[in-house]
């Protein structure tokens, strides 16, 4: 992969950026332009994602969240502004799209249902094959992605994706996009629709993948508790718009500021910020369930030990 | 005591059966339901919560054992209609349940379809979007909507029927979390105010807490019948049934862990609070 992030072209992706293996410049998209059914999705974005970062982008529904990831991998070009992505500015003619395309790995929605070839193996495989590795490679990265996503790949390389349960065939469609080896990993909504277990497994996953392979990923979701445990960056949209992008720890301890624009505060920021509210002087940017509890049993033993004696700490 | 609304009585379903690719998507469930609980039914992926949802319109028949609504056997053909008007249901896509242009004609459109005149159709279908708040709406396309919208005219099509009974199969799995809320708060108003049974289908915990009673389903069988406060306090137990304790429950849990005596089932953020305030002598 090339260190370069700026073409020579491009010079205001300055020296400090040069990290940055996404940039959108004030990119705007808008749908069937010109005719009345014209709408306008993404407006004026402009956003730079460093090598390595775990970033997520929330909003509500038609926020622009899904339009806006498609342009990270050359799926949908700007109407306006400027999306370059390893170097390769988009916009212009004789881009390498497939440079591009190797380079972000991009998980739709409901991912399972592009699942189609009679075994898991083969159907992990098809990316790399149509890159064209010869089979050892191809074998090789089959069995590196499979066990990635926690799958062994001796008892799920055989099997159909039919007979998988829901979290299985999510992670057999995440390692079919890993298997391309890409640098970023953009991943839309990847729990919806499964039940808390198979959700756990999921995120888990992304989260070691993040941790071993230094991988710089994406998460979009619709949900904040997601993003508060997971992400460093968190990317507000608002009708297409950039709404705030913050660090995740600085974004929710301001929850007046979220609430604002009509969006959910963590269930974790929640509680802290209605205890605080009572009188509780508890720090408001703990952002996991086990955080939360070392704050609240935190100040609690610091208010009993004024006066009564506190009960004993397990 | 009144007759339940929902009976089901040893529930069993094959799908393809007697043959090779046959399912055995539920076993022997049993349960009733009475007019006006608010039942929410979870369990992990393939665990059969939506092929029992669809037996309490008579969308699938039992392979064995029996449903009733109002006593009505969901197996005899010409209940058919009648059962399918009292239990509506709502389902995961809305983008797939509105079928005409314009919001008003969408809810209309059932109680057209059973020949309602005209007269009474029109003050069925304004009190149908009044309840899910949708009235200034009446006019939009449905294309224009948001999701949530959207779900609440379904919900509103349903109503224009004056059902019994409306049952949530994952309704809220494709929204936001705004969505999601009003949803749920429309069902929740329909219950409180018009006595409107609720089953909601979810596996969202934070929902299923606000529920009365929830069913657990776990490989085809009713593993738990209980109502959120006590079931919530089991976490290894929902954790091997692949499911898990919502936000609020699962805080209280380590408080009490680390020795702060919040008490068991406090399964929303805003009970959970006032517990731990209450405790520390602040409120």
């Amino acid at each position: 992969m090339s260190p370069r992030a700026a073409s020579p072209d491009h010079p205001e992706i300055a020296p400090a950026n040069a990290d940055a293996v996404i940039a959108c410049e004030d990119v705007s998209h808008v749908y069937q332009a010109g005719t009345p059914l014209e709408s306008v999705a993404v407006q004026g974005v402009s956003l730079r994602i460093g090598r390595g970062e775990f970033v997520g982008i929330v909003g509500p529904t038609g926020s622009g969240k899904s339009t806006l990831v498609q342009h990270f991998n050359g799926l949908l070009r700007p109407t306006s502004g400027r999306v370059i992505v390893a170097g390769e500015s988009l916009d212009r003619r004789g881009a390498d799209v497939r440079k591009v395309r190797r380079t972000v790995g991009l998980l739709f929605q409901y991912p399972e249902h592009q699942l189609f070839e009679e075994t898991v193996a083969r159907d992990v495989a098809f990316g790399p094959r149509n890159l064209g590795l010869d089979e050892e490679d191809v074998e090789e990265r089959v069995t590196w992605a499979l066990r990635l996503v926690g799958l062994d790949p001796e008892r799920f390389g055989p099997r159909s994706p039919f007979s998988l349960s829901g979290g299985e065939m999510r992670r057999v469609a995440i390692a079919g996009v890993l298997a391309m080896k890409p640098a970023v990993l953009v991943l839309d909504e990847p729990t919806a629709g499964l039940d808390p277990v198979g959700r756990r497994e999921i995120l888990d996953r992304v989260q070691s993948l993040r941790a071993e392979q230094k991988i710089t990923i994406v998460l979009v979701a619709h949900s904040m508790d997601d993003v508060a445990r997971l992400c460093e960056r968190i990317v507000v949209l608002h009708q297409g718009r950039v709404a705030l992008d913050a660090p995740t720890r600085a974004a929710f301890s301001a929850a007046d500021r979220l609430r604002e624009i009509g969006l959910d505060v963590p269930r974790v920021s929640d509680l802290l910020w209605r205890l605080r509210a009572g009188g509780l002087p508890v720090r408001t940017d703990r952002l996991t369930v086990a955080e939360a509890v070392d704050e609240i049993a935190r100040t609690m033993r610091a208010g009993a030990s004024g006066g009564r004696r506190e009960r004993g700490d397990a | 005591m009144p007759a339940p609304l929902l009976e089901v009585e040893n529930l069993t379903h094959v799908y393809h059966p007697q043959t090779a690719r046959a399912v055995r998507a539920l076993e022997d469930v049993s349960f009733t339901v009475a007019h006006g609980e608010f039942v929410a039914i979870i369990g992990g992926n393939g665990s059969g919560k939506s092929t029992l949802a669809r037996h309490l319109n008579a969308l699938l028949l039992p392979t064995g054992g029996r449903v009733r609504v109002d006593g009505l056997d969901t197996a005899v053909d010409e209940h058919l209609w009648e059962i399918r008007r009292r239990v509506g249901m709502v389902f995961q896509n809305p983008d797939n349940q509105l079928v005409t242009s314009i919001v008003e004609e969408d809810v209309a459109f059932g109680p057209e379809n059973l020949g309602v005149p005209p007269a009474e159709i029109r003050v069925r279908v304004d009190a149908a979007l009044a309840a899910v708040r949708m009235s200034a709406l009446r006019e939009r396309p449905p294309h224009l909507l948001s999701g949530g919208q959207k779900q609440r005219v379904a919900i509103a099509g349903i109503l224009a029927l004056r059902p019994s009974c409306i049952v949530f199969d994952e309704a809220t799995t494709m929204l936001d979390p705004a969505g999601q809320r009003e949803v749920m708060e429309s069902a929740r108003c329909l219950r409180d105010e018009s006595g409107i049974t609720i089953i909601a289908i979810t596996h969202n915990m934070d929902e299923a807490a606000t529920a009365d009673r929830i069913l657990v389903l776990h490989e085809g069988r009713l593993a738990l019948d209980a109502p959120p406060r006590q079931l919530f306090t089991e976490a290894a137990r929902l954790r091997a049934l692949r499911l898990d304790l919502p936000e609020a429950a699962q805080v209280a849990d380590g408080l009490r862990r680390r020795g702060v005596a919040v008490e068991a089932g406090r399964v929303e953020i805003a009970g959970l609070a006032e517990a731990i305030l209450a405790l520390a002598g602040r409120r």
